[in-house]
């Protein structure tokens, strides 16, 4: 059997395997706590991250260790915020700092409307909403270095009763994930409930979109067939991605690309990190 | 398709410039004004095609397209989630006259997963409108260009990664008709794309199939069809006409790898606007589309019955899907065709 037909394979029992964490279950395991993480955050070690697209000639970035939500933020949690800077609530928010849609999901300003939304990820915020919130929790927003290198663990799967709980890695993670991508938008499963990775991370594919501080510095070109930086040698394709045919990686990029930080849109929230002093 | 030689044009430009100077220095660069009339485009579903337009001169038209991703019928029990032009596969055919302001509006709505954009082939520019049109989920696009140059052409999302949005439906095809020759009347005209579709399960399986990026990688289609699905163009959805009437195809293949070898079995065509360019060709039976290419053929309808529109890369037809039907009814005329007249032992 060829590699990638043993990849595919393992991928279908496994896309099979993973369903009751799509339909909203409990994950098998609880969330890492290394005991010097704060309450809902895991430690994430540092190390290095290969750029997915290569600018400047950067092919390596150094990552700090750091804290990571285990979960995205929920509607119950941003209506927190919200209480406490009224000036974040959707009829005070100036049209320069949020679009129209900025929590249009909700009854009314101060009213999420039903325990379900109010657990499911919020979205619908703009990047300045979810800076702001990450600044009054003592935390900020992840780096696209940070978050894609928290991204790169491989997932967890639940044990079912004929087989083993394990990991989901490779070109068998990647198809699980691009299967959610390809996929129109659903409802949303309450959050911390999707998709769990080696470090403990929940929700980071199946679940939402997530604003990354720096998401519009990497300057790719809007069309994708040209180079990703503008001062090398011109080509056609994927030219300084340096993966082409990780096409989940590549949506994420697109779809960071596609925004202003005013925007809100259905399926785009956010979760926090920290720094790790220790 | 109609640009002309310059003795002709030089022959032709009096003409013209006794009602208009619409049509002068095409190829030299130079746009011909607009009247200042406003028109929205009115757009088809395929298989139709939208009626041609006759105004005074070049005009402003508002093309409105929404992005909409959908889950749809691939083949008999199975379904797929198709990225879309407006709803449809391929998606909605657009016409424009030559030297038409076109001012497209690209809408991607809040219920989108992804960014999306459009290029235009038949936008003289980098990009063909990609980069001014990549929108968001839950924004509108606007831009303009100007039809400079008649032709058929393919347009397609161009939203990273591409060639998962060409398979998924993105693709569809806007027709730039020449103002000074403009296509002779036909009795119909319908509109066709051929497309690969690459899913992680077999020809046949049923279910919400998914997107396999090694078979499309491999160029190994599990599907090729006409407009968007198995069966999309077959019994109560065939094309129709009767004998002794003029059809015209505006046909497209969007790939995303391969060319159609296309044909009507049992059908010559009488004249192929070869790559929807100035050449026109005769008595044709079977022409080459390459992907992002598209194609005009124009036939009669000699004799009545079913006639399949295949890719006569055999194989594609038979086991993948790529058939489509046009039903003629009529009269027999067995001087034209006479079915079988004997069978006879041979031994
Ligand atoms: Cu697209």
């Amino acid at each position: 059997m060829s590699h990638a037909s043993f990849a595919r394979s393992v991928a279908v029992l496994l896309a099979a395997a993973w369903f009751p964490l799509y339909a909203g279950a409990q994950p098998a395991h609880p969330p890492v706590h290394t005991g010097r993480a704060p309450a809902g955050m895991v430690s994430i070690p540092g190390g290095y991250y290969r750029p997915f697209y290569i600018t400047k000639g950067i092919d390596s970035v150094k990552i700090e260790p750091f804290f990571m939500d285990v979960r995205a933020v929920t509607n119950k949690e941003f209506l927190n915020f919200v209480t406490a800077n009224p000036q974040w609530s959707r009829s005070r928010v100036p049209a320069s700092l949020a679009e129209r849609g900025y929590l249009r999901q909700w009854k009314s300003d101060f009213v999420i409307g039903g325990v379900a939304l109010e657990n499911a990820p919020v979205v619908n915020v703009s990047w300045f909403a979810a800076h702001a919130y990450a600044a009054w929790v003592h935390k900020r927003l992840p780096t696209i270095a940070e978050w894609e290198y928290a991204a790169l663990a491989p997932l967890r799967w639940a044990a079912t009763p004929s087989r083993r709980s394990g990991t989901i890695d490779g070109e068998a993670k990647r198809e699980l994930i691009l299967a959610w991508y390809a996929r129109p938008n659903g409802p949303l499963a309450p959050a911390g409930t999707v998709n769990e990775n080696a470090y403990g991370v929940r929700d980071l594919f199946g679940e939402v979109w997530e604003w990354t501080q720096d998401f519009n510095s990497v300057i790719i070109p809007a069309d994708p067939r040209g180079e990703a930086n503008p001062s090398s040698t011109c080509g056609a394709g994927a030219i300084g991605t340096i993966d082409p045919g990780d096409y989940a990686t590549f949506m994420r990029f697109a779809m960071r690309n596609s925004l202003l930080a005013a925007y809100t849109v259905d399926n785009l929230g956010f979760r926090c990190v920290a720094e790790d002093r220790n | 398709m109609m640009s002309r030689s310059k003795p002709l044009a030089a022959f032709l430009l009096p003409l013209f410039c006794i009602t208009s100077f619409i049509a002068c220095g095409k190829k030299s660069g130079e746009l011909p004004a607009l009247t200042g009339a406003t028109r929205e485009a009115v757009l088809t579903e395929p298989p139709m095609v939208p009626a041609r337009v006759n105004e005074d001169g070049p005009q402003k038209v508002v093309v409105h397209l929404e992005v909409r991703e959908v889950v749809k019928p691939l083949t008999n029990g199975a379904t797929y989630t198709y990225w879309t032009f407006g709803g449809c596969v391929p998606g909605k055919f657009i016409r424009v006259t030559e030297g038409d302001e076109v001012e497209f509006h690209l809408s991607n709505p809040s219920s989108s997963k992804m960014p999306h954009s459009i290029d235009l082939h038949a936008v003289s520019g980098p990009g063909g409108g990609a980069e001014a049109s990549f929108t968001a989920p839950g924004h509108t696009s606007v831009f303009s260009f100007r039809a400079t140059t008649p032709g058929i052409y393919v347009y397609h999302c161009a939203a990273a990664p591409v060639p998962m949005h060409i398979a998924n439906g993105m693709y569809g095809l806007i027709f730039v008709e020449s103002r000074s020759n403009p296509l002779p009347p036909v009795d119909h005209e319908y509109y066709i794309m051929q497309s690969e579709i690459y899913t992680t399960g077999h020809y046949g399986d049923t279910g919400l199939q998914e997107f396999s990026f090694d078979k499309g990688l491999a160029e190994q289609p599990t599907y090729v069809v006409f407009n968007g699905s198995v069966g999309s163009t077959l019994g109560p959805t065939a094309l129709k006409a009767k004998v002794g009437e003029t059809v015209r195809l505006f046909v497209g293949d969007a790939g995303p790898n391969l060319a159609s070898n296309f044909h009507i079995i049992g059908q010559i065509f009488d004249n192929v606007y070869e790559e929807g360019g100035t050449n026109v060709n005769h008595d044709v039976s079977t022409t080459e589309i390459p992907v992002g290419g598209a194609t005009i053929v124009e036939f009669k309808i000699r004799a009545p019955g079913t006639y399949h529109i295949v890719d006569h890369a055999i194989f594609r037809a038979f086991n993948q899907g790529a058939v489509a039907d046009i039903v003629a009814t009529g009269p027999e005329d067995s001087t034209v065709y006479s079915h079988q007249q004997r069978y006879e032992n041979y031994q």
